[in-house]
Parts: structure tokens; C-alpha cells; sequence
């Protein structure tokens, strides 16, 4: 983690230098790996990465006014990937808001089985209609 | 404030010390500056070193010791990017390919700052350039920070940055998206 300084002039028996952009064949090995692995992730991250910009997406619509536009984009990241917590969180949010019933009961539903965090259950409880909040229950850590 | 003995860390981030060492190497043979030694990592205070002759600019000792921040942060940035997309999604069964390169990434982020040796180097190397320029000032101000991060350090300032600099990229694509 540091460079040392040696000021090689003058001695007769100084040191060869090392040859410029010479490395040990193990660092070339492992750099190698590590592309590998890089492209490997590049070929797995198309998927994620739509559905990353489709969920700010939803979340730009939603401070902007547009509900339904915010739930479409949050459906194609549930789609792709009905496990992301966020996403689930957010289409939750925005369903229990509505006045509906059964869109709160689908609201509902994207939460089952969901830990919320005291931030994430804030936002839940904001929305939450009187009716269902004895569907939640506290855990301990 | 929690306290790990720094050996331990350069042990887990094993990766990160490599990148550095690799990154002054990197950018003494592109200053030009004859190189003795590489040590890319061992288990000791130095985890790694680079022998090499005095710079004989200002220039040239300053890309030298600024060569890791560049090579680890361009790295941290480039590794996590697939990861922490991924996780910001927090997906169940997350491809284990992402948390090798996430801890990967933040290895090679968190030992992105030269070392205090590094700022020494390079302040002994801006007292003998005598020089009063915008290079000099540019140098002071750079100086002054690799202090402050190795000073910041027991503050976990190493992983904050790492963090930082693997966020950089996914938060850019949300704003770019977003408008």
C-alpha cells in the first residue's frame, strides 16, 4: 500500500529496473477471471437493469401525478421479477391509496409475506385503510 | 466507532491492495519512471509496495501516486455496476456471480486512496518542484485530501467512498431516466 522512493544514481551495482508493463503471469490469470466474471454479469444484467430504470420510472410518475402510468411500469418490474421487495412495496403503496376496495385487497396481496423495515412501514401505514390493519403483525428481531 | 486491526481488512479486501499496487506500477511506466520492485500483496504493514526512483517532475510523481485512486475507483465503478443494480431491486435467489463482484468492487474501491507513504512521495516531491503554479496548487489541494481520507480512515472512510463511487453509476442511469 505505499510506494517507496530509491535514488539509484551513482551506484555501480544498482538494481536492473523492472521491464514497463511486465506483469506476473498469476495477475494476468486473475485479471483474466476477472473479466470473465464482468461479462458474465453483462449478460446477466439486460433484465435487471430495465426493470432498475422501469421502478424510477414508476416512482417519477407517481411524484408527478400519474398513477397509472406509475403502476404499469411497476407491473413490468414485477413481471420480470415478482420478488422485488421494493417494487411490491410501491405498487402496495400505491394501491392501498385507492379508495377501491378491491384494488387495496391487491394492494394487500403484494405485501403477504413481506418484513417492512420502520421506514417501509410508515409508508404502508400512511395508506393503510382501518380494515386491514390487523393483517400486520410486529416481529423482533 | 467499530475498529478492525488494519492487516485484517488488507486481508479481506486482498483484491483492492493488488489494484493499487498494480495501479502506481501502472502509472510509473507511463511516467516513465524505472520500477525495482512490486510487492502486489502480502500478509504485513506495508500489504504491498512499489520500489521505484524519484519521480523527477512534479508531474510525473503526482500521476504516480494518484494512479490508484484512478485504476481502484474506475475498477469499484465498473465491478459493481451489475450488482448494484441487482441488488437495488432486492431480489430473492440474487446470481451469486453478483455478490463475487460486489465484494470484489468494494475491495478494489476501499483501498482507492494513496496511502500516507503515497502522500509523503509525493509531498517531498512537491517542496523539492519549488514551483509556484497552478500544478503546485492543484498538488497542495490534492495533498491535503490524501491526508484527510488516510486521517478519516478509522471512520470507515475507505468503504463510504467505495460505496459512493459503486452508486455513482445506477444513480446517474435513474437521473438520466428520470430527467
Amino acid at each position: 500500500m505505499k510506494t517507496a522512493e530509491r535514488n539509484s544514481a551513482g551506484c555501480a551495482d544498482a538494481p536492473v529496473p523492472l521491464r514497463p508493463h511486465r506483469y506476473p503471469a498469476w495477475l494476468v490469470f486473475f485479471t483474466a477471471l476477472l473479466l470473465g466474471a464482468i461479462l458474465y454479469s453483462a449478460t446477466l444484467i439486460p433484465p435487471y437493469l430495465d426493470a432498475f430504470v422501469a421502478l424510477h420510472r414508476a416512482k417519477a410518475a407517481v411524484a408527478a401525478g400519474d398513477r397509472a402510468a406509475s403502476e404499469a411500469r411497476l407491473l413490468d418490474v414485477l413481471h420480470a421479477f415478482p420478488s422485488s421487495k421494493p417494487a411490491r412495496i410501491e405498487i402496495a403503496v400505491l394501491l392501498l391509496a385507492n379508495p377501491a376496495e378491491a384494488q387495496q385487497r391487491r394492494g394487500l396481496g403484494y405485501l403477504e409475506g413481506i418484513k417492512l423495515g420502520k421506514y417501509e412501514w410508515q409508508r404502508v401505514s400512511a395508506v393503510l385503510p382501518e380494515k386491514f390493519r390487523n393483517a400486520f403483525s410486529p416481529v423482533t428481531k | 466507532m467499530f475498529i478492525i486491526p488494519g492487516f485484517l481488512i488488507a486481508i479481506v479486501t486482498f483484491p483492492g491492495v493488488i489494484a493499487h499496487e498494480v495501479g502506481h506500477r501502472f502509472f510509473c511506466d507511463l511516467a516513465d519512471v524505472p520500477v525495482y520492485e512490486v510487492c502486489y500483496f502480502r500478509i504485513g504493514n506495508p500489504s504491498g509496495y512499489v520500489i521505484h526512483v524519484p519521480a523527477t517532475s512534479l508531474r510525473a510523481s503526482f500521476l504516480v501516486t494518484i494512479g490508484p485512486l484512478i485504476v481502484n475507483s474506475v475498477l469499484c465503478a465498473v465491478i459493481c455496476f451489475a450488482p448494484i443494480i441487482a441488488l437495488n431491486l432486492d431480489v430473492a435467489d440474487l446470481p451469486g456471480v453478483f455478490l463475487l463482484l460486489l465484494w470484489l468492487g468494494i475491495s478494489i474501491g476501499m483501498h482507492a486512496f494513496p496511502s500516507p507513504q503515497d502522500a509523503e512521495n509525493f509531498s517531498r516531491a512537491v517542496r523539492a518542484s519549488g514551483r509556484r503554479g497552478l500544478l503546485y496548487l492543484v498538488a497542495k489541494a490534492f495533498q491535503f485530501l490524501v491526508r484527510l481520507a488516510n486521517a478519516l480512515r478509522f471512520l470507515w472512510f475507505d468503504l463510504f467512498y467505495a460505496a459512493i463511487i459503486a452508486s455513482l453509476t445506477p444513480v446517474l442511469i435513474t437521473h438520466a431516466t428520470t430527467g
